[in-house]
């Protein structure tokens, strides 16, 4: 790849004495962003699997009807840390971690901005993970569900230091992502290299500057209730009446509902990128896809009141016409999907799978949001398993698809060696079969009306060939992640080395430098190439692709090359 | 804030059993799942908006695999010598944005008649009155007027509380919680609403049909949220005139 570099950017040299610092020291201190991140997903994974482990325990427990392998007690506290845990300990951490490895790299940055304040914030993550997590060690777990509604969540009702660990770890790793994320924003925003202009940033990227703009406009909100709940637990009568008992609700849902895109926006960036790259083509439609990015985050801090529309006390059409009007930008991101496809010369590879597979299954997630936005529909499905469907359709079907295209796809770049590619097809499959298994069923059980966050249901509803169904699904999926694990251990046993770029149709400056990339990410040997798109690397390909015809060309014609346009024929 | 002293769920979380046997044979449903349709106002609303929306849905999911399916046979990498350059085409995609913004209209015009609709059955004057009050685990329903009370023990006692209505009159329910959020759901006419404590919420329904169904708690509300379960039996207009004479004063089930 390197021979494709063209005049390359005065860089500051890098002193041979600053290396990275080996040994367990030089990770756990580093304030070099790809550590952090690659700590940071280290950590979410862990948290995947352990909160995991809480659905299937609830699956079991779902699987036939009136069974009762856990009781009551215990089966509220995995519901209330399955969602709390994947929410604030897997996803969103997940998210940003994707950021703070590739955004430096994207930009040319040869860091991250605030690298310290990146560090602490880590550490400000896994410290309120452990708190979180201690609270499964007291008598009385917080057992309130994950949006902990007053005032089932004060100390009349959910007593103990269970539900305080558990508040105080919410706050610390909300808080921990809302401060990573203003690390990410200020990178692309300030440390740009020389030609890399806002309109030149890889739609993942920009992807990732709207998702930590959403973080850093709505966390607040999430502190602030879980601090409402943490005042109201010395003394509810410090809030008035409908405060307390009513208004909580809005204060969480304002974090609430931009929470979710925080948790998708950078997945679709992954399949974007993706798509594009085993297409190889440009991302189409970038400039259209930029403004429905900002749109759609603008957008998810006005809707957070479909959340609310059985409440009786929400602006139910406003809500409504909020959430529906963010079909338009949903709709130019699909629109950017197809059409990159669209004329691609494609290679399908499992990062290419994983982003195929989240166009159709996202899709379902977001039609059934539409259904769920129409307050007349809701009034039926609120609180029904059609939610929960749902949400892991976009969350599980979506984002986790997404993810697993963006692991699968810049793993080489992070680690030096690449993964096994029929485990990653066949990661792929039991995945794609678990999840539709287990979460397409959910619509139906919750279309014949059983409640969610129930401990056990009665087989009159008639839903247990469903339920059971879900159970099975469950434990697919769980098969699904165990070979993918799998692979990544076997893939750094094996150690196949990545090169520079494995697939060889790398867009973005990531794939200019080595694998894993030096300390500041780009050096003389790897220096950043002229930019003059958001695909810089691809722009390069298409100039030797173009010189090779020109050559080609004059020596049939005996002219001089370079007549062939820049521009191809449309799709 | 203090819980009220005439607080009707006594029971406490901390003596109950989770293991207290549940009895599946009480849950006889008359009309459960999809075959549960009926004529009422709020079936038909849903029966409407959701017949519209789901082939809408089907529609778009159909094209956009269609479209997937078409770019994966016909631009694959062993038929084609090179990817299109093209990255944009502005008419296009601002011809996209135009007609996703119409569905998008039509989608809010669809949602919005069909909700001021079910709305304004609720500020007109109603033939009968219910209270409802939730509480940790179960209800109390109390009609107004009538000095007529049921409440229920649920799953505790496994007496689950039958609210009985006359067909065709407006009913206005009343709701109120004495505790924690609880959430009233009536799943055969598709509705439900929050019960906050210190705060009423009303809603209003003509119910057309005669029958029996189940109506449950769908606000997580704590241990025994599964428990609170409860019976609507609408009668004609004599039987529930019948009924309400010999249910004077305070009645469990
Ligand atoms: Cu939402
Ligand atoms: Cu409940």
């Amino acid at each position: 790849m390197t021979e494709l570099v063209a005049p390359p950017q005065p860089l500051p040299l890098v002193p041979e004495a600053i290396q990275p610092r080996a040994g367990i020291v030089g990770w756990i201190a580093s304030t070099d962003h790809k550590r952090i991140a690659l700590m940071t997903v280290g950590v979410s994974l862990v948290c995947f699997v352990i909160f995991g482990c809480m659905a299937l325990l609830m699956r079991s427990q779902l699987a036939r009807p009136a069974q009762h392998l856990v009781s009551n007690q215990v089966y509220n506290e995995l519901f209330t840390f399955h969602g709390s845990g994947m929410i604030v300990l897997f996803l969103t951490p997940l998210a940003v971690a994707f950021g703070v490895y590739l955004v430096p790299l994207q930009v040319g940055a040869p860091m991250i901005a605030a690298a310290r304040t990146c560090l602490f914030s880590f550490w400000l993550y896994v410290s309120g993970a452990i708190v979180l997590l201690l609270s499964l060690a007291t008598s009385r777990p917080a057992d309130a569900g994950w949006y902990a509604y007053t005032p089932l969540s004060d100390s009349r009702y959910s007593p103990g230091t269970g539900t305080d660990l558990w508040l105080l770890g919410m706050i610390m790793a909300v808080s921990a992502m809302m401060i990573m994320s203003g690390c990410v924003v200020w990178t692309a925003l300030r440390l740009r290299a020389p030609g890399v202009t806002l309109t030149r940033m890889p739609v993942f990227t920009w992807s990732e500057v709207v998702t930590c703009m959403m973080s850093v406009a709505s966390f607040p909100a999430l502190v602030a209730a879980m601090g409402m709940i943490a005042v109201g637990r010395v003394d509810p009568n410090i809030f008035s009446h409908d405060t307390w008992d009513l208004a909580y609700q809005f204060v969480f849902w304002f974090y609430g509902h931009p929470v979710v895109y925080v948790m998708f926006f950078p997945f679709v960036g992954c399949v974007a990128t993706v798509l594009a790259a085993f297409s190889r083509k440009k991302y189409f439609g970038y400039h259209f896809t930029i403004v429905a990015l900002l749109a759609f985050a603008a957008g998810s801090m006005v809707v957070f009141g479909h959340h609310l529309f059985t409440t009786g006390q929400s602006t139910n059409p406003y809500f409504s016409l909020t959430s529906i009007m963010l079909a338009v930008p949903a709709g130019v991101e699909y629109f950017g999907f197809i059409a990159t496809l669209m004329g691609g010369k494609i290679t399908i590879r499992t990062p290419m799978l994983f982003a195929l597979a989240f166009i159709p299954q996202f899709l379902i997630g977001g039609l059934t949001g539409i259904m769920l936005a129409t307050p007349v529909l809701d009034y039926e499905f609120h609180g029904s398993y059609f939610v929960v469907a749902h949400f892991h359709y976009t969350l599980f079907a979506g984002s986790l698809f997404g993810a697993m295209a963006g692991i699968y796809y810049w793993f080489p770049k992070a680690t030096g060696v690449v993964l096994d590619e029929k485990l990653g097809k066949l990661n792929f499959w039991i995945l794609l079969i678990g999840t539709n298994a287990t979460f397409g069923p959910m619509f139906v059980q919750g279309f014949d009306g059983l409640p969610r966050r129930v401990a056990s249901y009665s087989s009159n509803l008639g839903v247990d060939g469903f339920t059971l169904a879900s159970s099975i699904g469950a434990g697919i999926i769980a098969l699904g992640v165990g070979v993918f694990l799998f692979n990544v251990a076997k893939s750094l046993v094996v150690r196949v080395p990545a090169g520079v770029d494995p697939w060889g149709l790398g867009q973005g400056l990531e794939w200019v430098t080595a694998s894993p990339p030096p300390l500041f990410n780009f050096d003389e040997l790897h220096p950043i190439p002229r930019v003059k798109s958001y695909a810089p690397l691809l722009d390069l390909r298409q100039e030797v692709e173009d010189a090779q015809v020109g050559e080609a060309v004059a020596q049939v014609d005996g002219v001089g090359g370079g007549a062939l346009p820049a521009g191809g024929a449309g799709p | 804030m203090p819980g009220r002293s005439w607080a009707p769920g006594a029971m406490s979380a901390r003596h109950v059993s989770p293991m207290q046997g549940r009895v599946p044979l009480r849950r006889l449903s008359v009309g459960n799942g999809r075959s549960r349709a009926h004529s009422v106002p709020y079936r038909n609303t849903f029966n409407r908006v959701f017949t519209i929306e789901s082939g809408f849905a089907i529609v778009i999911f159909v094209v956009v695999l269609l479209l997937m399916g078409t770019a994966l046979v016909f631009f694959r990498s062993s038929r084609r010598k090179r990817a299109s350059r093209r990255s944009e085409w502005t008419l296009l995609e601002g011809s996209w944005v135009v007609f996703v913004f119409c569905m998008a209209v039509f989608l809010v015009w669809l949602s919005l008649t069909n909700l001021s609709r079910e709305t304004a059955s609720t500020y007109k004057k109603p033939a009968l009155v219910v209270k409802v009050l939730g509480f940790q685990w179960c209800w109390r329903f109390t009609y107004v007027g009538h000095d007529a009370t049921v409440q229920g023990t649920c799953n505790f006692g496994k007496t689950l509380p039958t609210l009985v209505l006359p067909r065709n009159e407006r009913v206005r329910f009343e709701l109120e919680s004495n505790d924690v959020v609880h959430e009233f759901w009536l799943p055969h006419i598709d509705r439900k609403i929050e019960l906050f404590p210190n705060h009423v919420n009303t809603f209003a329904e003509t119910f057309r049909h005669t029958g029996r169904w189940e109506g449950r708690c769908a606000e997580f509300c704590g241990l025994y949220h599964d428990y609170m379960e409860f019976w609507v039996r609408v009668e004609s207009k004599s039987a529930y005139a019948r009924w309400l004479a010999h249910h004077h004063g305070f009645h469990v089930g």
